[in-house]
């Protein structure tokens, strides 16, 4: 690549194949002047865009973008793979650890098996340091187009639960991302039970899986 | 609504507010959903393209490091994904052709500054820019339906962008 800002122009109309585009960017990250230049050429184009000809989007747009926005999101292979890296690090560690003392401090990452009646499985993976966890699941059915699939935490304290999220599988599988609420301390276990679209306010349905940690 | 408001929606956003993201949706749905179909001239895809625009913004809000003109952002990023979707079917949807002349006639007489900037470009750049901007094609695309040769495709895109941006300064500056 030359002068990139040569290639604002048809960066800005998304014209660049991705290797110019990177190129492009990395340029624009070191120098203030380029991105004002292309902050300028965006102006034109959004100028061009209020010119457009108007389109309603449908109604139902919005809620549907809020509902997937609240859904957990489905991992990549590769972020399963990374996991699954730092899961074999950890436990190696743990291990070595543990040969040496005994009495060390509950692990910041563990899992949680996941088992029902219904044939479906899986594991919850915690990983207390991130504040996130990874729900693997398979042999799941497919569920009615009425129903979805709810998720769960139970504190058996309080007495109550909270729903964790929505998700319907693929192919009899779902892998998801969540991220732990604040108080998540709190909660001993986890159930997915079979609710109607869009959630209930407590479980209603059948019960799918459930795993419990902590004693 | 103003720059300063939508930054707010934005650092609500950050903090995983998913009302603030409702709020979005009512100032630019409209405006990401029109984007989207102006190129893919089809319902359904724009609906997903709008739908995936957003859920970026909800996802790697990072991606967008303020300072700048969130707007502005967030069209360059429903264009691009709509010029993705565009790109990997290869065609748009078989049986729409896109009429220039529907948008140019839009243009007059929704921004007739605009649209006289735009006729003052020498006619191979502006249509090289409206190919390009109006229809989505890429720099070969361009070259294979103007015959003309890639290079020289590049440039006037370049130039009648160029020039166009100063024909608009110089119309703001004599305002």
């Amino acid at each position: 690549m030359n002068e990139p800002r040569e290639y604002l122009p048809a960066y800005a109309l998304g014209l660049l194949t991705d290797a110019d585009k990177t190129q492009v960017e990395t340029a624009l990250a070191a120098s203030a002047d380029l991105r004002a230049e292309l902050e300028s050429l965006l102006a034109v184009i959004e100028r061009l865009n209020h010119a457009l000809p108007p389109q309603a989007p449908p109604p139902a747009l919005r809620a549907k973008i809020i509902q997937a926005a609240q859904a957990p999101r489905p991992l990549s292979m590769w972020r399963w793979l990374a996991l699954a890296a730092v899961f074999a690090l950890f436990f190696g560690l743990f291990w070595l650890i543990t040969q040496f003392e005994p009495e060390s401090a509950p692990p910041p990452l563990f899992t949680v098996a996941l088992t029902g009646d219904s044939g479906a499985q899986g594991e919850l993976a915690i990983d207390f340091t991130r504040r996130t966890s990874f729900l693997r699941l398979q042999n799941l059915a497919d569920p009615p187009p009425d129903q979805t699939y709810q998720i769960w935490l139970l504190d058996p304290q309080a007495g109550n639960r909270i729903s964790w999220g929505l998700f319907r599988p693929q192919g009899g599988k779902a892998e998801l991302e969540l991220a732990l609420p604040a108080d998540f301390e709190r909660f001993r276990a986890l159930g997915v039970t079979l609710e109607p679209v869009g959630g209930s306010v407590v479980p209603t349905g059948p019960s799918i899986v459930r795993g419990a940690w902590g004693g | 609504m103003p720059h300063a408001e939508l930054e707010g929606l934005v650092t609500q956003i950050r903090q995983r507010d998913s009302a603030a993201l409702g709020l979005l949706y009512d100032h630019l749905g409209g405006y990401a959903y029109t984007i989207a179909h102006s190129l893919t001239q089809d319902r359904f895809l724009a609906e997903e393209i709008t739908q995936d625009a957003f859920l970026q913004v909800w996802h790697k809000i990072e991606a967008y490091r303020g300072g700048t003109d969130f707007r502005a952002w967030f069209a360059r990023l429903t264009r691009n994904l709509a010029l993705d979707r565009l790109r990997a079917e290869e065609r748009r949807p078989q049986g729409v052709a896109l009429d220039l002349d529907i948008f140019r006639a839009h243009l007059e007489t929704q921004d007739p500054d605009l649209s006289a900037a735009l006729g003052q470009l020498p006619p191979e750049q502006r249509h090289a820019l409206e190919l390009a901007y109006y229809q989505g094609l890429t720099h070969a695309q361009i070259a294979q339906q103007t015959r003309a040769p890639l290079g020289t495709v590049k440039s006037r895109i370049r130039d009648g962008l160029l020039k166009l941006r100063a024909l608009l300064n110089d119309e703001e500056a004599g305002q």
